[in-house]
């Protein structure tokens, strides 16, 4: 008896010692192999993307990054997905939401032949991950799903508007094709009974897909039932079209808010509570590294936002409409001239 | 020989003209008041002219300070001006000056100004600024002369390119209270007005002390001594030994009527008084003792228990345990106070609080801590019911609001110096020797019991233990019901909910300054001990404690509502000192009150029943306080929770009104048998 229980410590402590070998030299192995990720993105590469590239680049992690650009069409994510099951990569990136959703689907819809569940996905630029079905609820988590979100807390953004001037009649114009706008819209309207502001809604694209005709006919009529301000939230076809909104807004003097960067930096919208695509892309990358790296699995790692957010105003917008910014915005806004 | 030592007795007409006399007559009283009015002379003197070198250094910082403001202004309004904003479409001008304002209370106004004309205005009209301009160019100055109500600073603007509006005589203007001025010479006259009065009354405890031991209680029973012998009784010797004139004279006295009781065959025994006043110095030395660290008890207990717990949830749970091992301790204390004597009771606390202490100074982590603090308020517990039994024991009922508010007073002065004197102490010595000051104090207070508390005083046995059925009575007695719910719990769950929770928060939040608002908290208890004596002597001639019970309450509640409908400092003060005249007056009475109540009981199992079950419910009471002005906050704000604690006190006085005075007969009070206890 008593040699056949050294015969088990003998075997028990080889066993450990042949483990432990193995995953160091697979270890040293993977060190010096590049992270391979797939990024999936709606219009090529942005601001996000650099912060993605230069939070490894910092720390000196080389990473090869798969492009795969669906250049605004999402019927082209099928074809993506069956290559990189063909060649898996160690992660997927996704851009927003309509593309995370067709990658991964709805929490309570997953298709295994159409979504991708064996590989870990990191998603960016999804407004209301919650909302959309991409996160599983509170309480759930998804086992390979894990992303950052860009869109500053809905108080914060009225709090944001109110701090330029008084808003008690809000417009949006919205496709009500895409789910992030209607959770969105929904979200604000609700909002506004505990903050004092109506919601005044212009859906586009309910009698089939919208257009960019429809947008300044749209203002126009929120301008008339007496919209303070226009707000652009977290939609695509509205991101695609925003000079078209913001030129019906100058027309019919009304500005436009903007919960997300570009809109404001490289559009005309006149101010924005925003996070910096470029901090956005450096917290997803964080959680790339914490999956690859540090070995967490994505369900243990929350989503989250970033805690600061910029105020941008447009200048050259204020200049236009005659709005310009109280002098105690002054302090602490980026002012875009 | 008895016409040698016999003084010459004054003439009448010479005695009606001393009488007249206002200033006494010699050289002494003259040397007297001529070296008072120099002094007053002199100190008037020296504190003009210090108020004037003050207020030309004040001048001079409110100058630099008003050069920043202003010149941080003009920064905002250059940085607008270069970002293309014209200088008329500049939007939010009177926004940053409210923000300048809630910084600096002093500022009043400030301007953009062109030329003569107004561009931008904000703290005041636009017209007020116009004539406090117009006025202070008036004086030639330009920058505000001693007697313009306003200190002006003009900043003109360095901004000149790109902009058609600007010229080169836009400048920015603000405007600062002159009373400004005065504020910080105001604000020390206050603190000097405080520590005055606490020396004052220090000086006056001590004195008491002295005179009454030394000189009112020996010329008392000399007096009675005297006043015997010449009914040619010889039946009392003078007992109040003191080594001074009296003691030595009184000697000679007890001699002479030893001898002669020995010739008539009487056996005089010796005669003395208890030392009530005693009592208010112990009380006060074993409340000072554990007030001394108050200030600094939160950051010390934050800082000793950071390494185990997050520190602010650590000082909550130390403190928090102190105050329920209080209010453990009090209740049961009561039970054995009878048994245990007062002398025995209040030696054991003040050594407990003293190893409490101690312990406290050089704690080193969470739960040795606790163990500690856990000992203070045993300590602190057993030392209160020692000092109040012993009252109780040395009073009757014509004298127990007194004895009682004598006890209090001490107890209230040592809240007003403790924790004064120990945040200067521990700014000096550090914090761990502010809790070994404390203990040193409680240690003294043992050494000084044994003067100080007559072991004569407790009663000859103790009381049996009371049954259950009489228990059951007693606590059935349903005015003492209607004194403990509608008088004594109402006044602890205001006093620690409105003066200790809803004042400061009020006040802090309205824009007081600490010392302010450390100010109308300190009034409460100087009005409670400037009035206490008074109001007790007042109940006690009367002999009608509810009364002075009902009108505490009644005048709880005015203030209150005072306080709640105009939510402003001034009321506040006015609420807070009525608080205190209304606890001076209703605390001792209700204590003298519970035991006349509940007389039936007290004469068959002693007082020690009835006041566990009112220092229960009182502690009950300042418990509940803080969490129900917590709770009104978040409900319906702070202005209105402070009217909802007032028509909580006008409810509770309604009650006790008209409750107290529809009970059963055979409930009201009857003959005490305490009457002639000793």
């Amino acid at each position: 008896m008593t040699h056949l229980i050294n015969f088990l410590r003998i075997l028990t402590v080889l066993v450990l010692a042949v483990t432990f070998s193995a995953t160091s030299v697979l270890a040293q192995t993977n060190s010096t192999d590049p992270l391979k990720i797939a990024m999936i993105l709606w219009r090529g590469e942005t601001r996000v993307e650099d912060g993605f590239r230069g939070f490894f680049a910092d720390r000196g992690i080389p990473v090869d990054l798969q492009i795969y650009d669906v250049e605004r069409d999402l019927s082209r994510i099928p074809g993506i997905i069956a290559t990189l099951r063909k060649n898996p990569p160690d992660l997927v990136y996704t851009w927003g939401t309509g593309i995370t959703s067709n990658v991964v689907g709805k929490y309570n819809q997953v298709d295994p032949d159409k979504n991708i569940t064996d590989l870990p996905v990191v998603f960016v630029m999804v407004s209301s991950p919650w909302k959309t079905g991409i996160a599983a609820p509170p309480g759930q988590s998804r086992p390979n799903i894990t992303g950052a979100t860009h869109i500053a807390p809905l108080p914060a953004q009225i709090q944001a508007i109110r701090a330029y001037r008084p808003m008690t009649k809000l417009g949006v114009v919205y496709n009500s094709g895409e789910d992030n706008s209607v959770s969105n819209v929904e979200e604000l309207t609700a909002l506004g009974a505990e903050m004092g502001f109506d919601v005044l809604a212009a859906p586009l694209g309910q009698n089939g897909d919208p257009s960019s005709s429809d947008i300044a006919p749209a203002v126009a009529e929120l301008a008339k039932r007496g919209a303070d301000i226009l707000y652009i939230g977290p939609d695509n076809f509205i991101g695609t079209y925003r000079d078209a909104l913001t030129d019906a807004g100058f027309d019919n003097g009304l500005a436009a808010f903007s919960a997300t960067e570009l809109e404001v930096r490289d559009g005309q919208a006149m101010l924005g509570l925003v996070s910096r695509y470029e901090l956005v892309g450096r917290l997803a990358a964080s959680k790339v590294e914490d999956i690859l790296i540090n070995g967490l699995s994505p369900a243990d790692i929350p989503i989250e936002t970033l805690d600061r957010f910029s105020y941008l105003i447009r200048l050259s917008s204020a200049r236009r409409l005659a709005l310009y910014p109280p002098l105690s915005l002054l302090d602490y806004a980026e002012i875009i001239k | 020989m008895t016409q040698n030592t016999k003084p010459k007795s004054p003439l009448p007409g010479a005695a009606k003209t001393s009488h007249r006399r206002i200033v006494p007559k010699g050289t002494i009283w003259i040397l007297l008041l001529f070296s008072t009015l120099a002094l007053c002379v002199a100190l008037i003197g020296i504190s003009w002219r210090a108020a004037d070198l003050a207020r030309a250094d004040l001048q001079s910082e409110i100058r630099e300070k008003a050069e920043i403001e202003a010149r941080t202004l003009a920064e905002k309004i250059e940085h607008a001006l270069e970002l293309g904003i014209p200088l008329d479409a500049i939007v939010g001008f009177e926004d940053v000056v409210h923000q300048l304002q809630s910084g600096d209370p002093d500022l009043s106004f400030a301007a953009i100004v062109h030329g003569q004309d107004l561009l931008h205005v904000g703290g005041m009209a636009r017209d007020a600024i116009k004539q406090a301009l117009a006025s202070d160019s008036d004086t030639g100055t330009g920058t505000g002369t001693d007697t313009h109500p306003n200190i002006i600073t003009r900043v003109t603007l360095g901004h000149d390119a790109h902009n058609d509006h600007v010229e080169n005589d836009l400048a920015i203007v603000i405007g600062h209270d002159r009373a400004a001025l005065m504020r910080p010479v105001t604000d020390n006259l206050f603190d000097i007005a405080i520590i005055f009065i606490i020396t004052l009354a220090l000086s006056f405890e001590l004195v008491l002390l002295v005179l009454t031991v030394n000189v009112a209680l020996p010329a008392r029973v000399a007096r009675r001594v005297l006043t015997n012998v010449r009914e040619r009784k010889f039946t009392i010797l003078h007992g109040q030994s003191t080594r001074d004139e009296i003691g030595s004279f009184m000697e000679h006295i007890n001699t002479v009527i030893s001898r002669t009781a020995q010739k008539v065959g009487t056996r005089p025994h010796r005669e003395r008084e208890v030392k009530l006043i005693g009592v208010r110095l112990l009380a006060f030395m074993f409340v000072l003792a554990e007030e001394l660290a108050r200030p600094i008890m939160p950051a010390f207990f934050s800082q000793v228990t950071a390494p185990t717990i997050d520190g602010q949830l650590g000082a909550g749970i130390v403190m928090a345990t102190h105050l329920l091992m209080v209010a453990i301790a009090m209740p049961l204390c009561s039970l054995f106070q009878e048994r245990i004597g007062s002398l025995r009771m209040y030696l054991a606390g003040a050594l407990l609080a003293t190893i409490g202490l101690c312990g406290t100074a050089f704690a080193t982590g969470l739960w040795d801590l606790i163990l500690w603090r856990a000992l203070s308020g045993i300590g602190y517990a057993t030392t209160f019911v020692a000092c109040q039994s012993y009252v109780l024991d040395a009073t009757n009922d014509s004298n127990r609001t007194q004895g009682t508010a004598m006890m209090v007073s001490g107890i209230m002065l040592a809240d007003i110096c403790g924790p004064a004197v120990g945040g200067i102490f521990a700014g000096h010595f550090g914090d761990a020797i502010t809790f070994v000051a404390g203990a040193a104090m409680a240690c003294l207070a043992v050494a000084l019991a044994f003067f100080l508390m007559d072991n004569t005083v407790r009663g000859k046995t103790s009381p049996p233990v009371p049954t259950r059925k009489a228990f059951k009575a007693m606590l059935g007695n349903r005015r003492l019901q209607v004194l403990v719910l509608f008088a004594a719990v109402p006044a602890k769950l205001i006093l620690s909910g409105f003066l200790y929770y809803l004042t400061p928060l009020i006040l802090l939040q309205s824009g007081a300054t600490t010392a302010e608002t450390g100010r109308v908290i300190m009034l409460y208890g100087l009005v409670a001990l400037l009035t206490g004596w008074g109001v007790a002597r007042w109940t006690d001639s009367k002999q009608n404690e509810i009364r002075a019970v009902g009108i505490g309450g009644g005048l709880t509640a005015t203030g209150l509502l005072l306080a709640g409908f105009m939510p402003q400092y001034a009321t506040f003060a006015v609420a807070v000192a009525m608080l205190g005249l209304a606890q001076a007056t209703s605390i001792p009475a209700q204590l003298s009150a519970s035991l006349k109540i509940s007389a039936d009981f007290t004469c068959d199992h002693g007082s020690g029943p009835v006041l566990a079950v009112l220092r229960l419910a009182e502690r009950l009471g300042g418990a509940l306080g803080p969490l129900l002005a917590a709770g009104l906050t978040l409900w319906v704000g702070t202005d209105a929770a402070v009217l909802c604690f007032g028509a909580i006190a006008a409810v509770a006085v309604i009650f006790f009104e008209i409750m107290i005075g529809h009970v059963p007969a055979d409930q009201k009070t009857k003959p005490s048998v305490q009457e002639d206890a000793p």
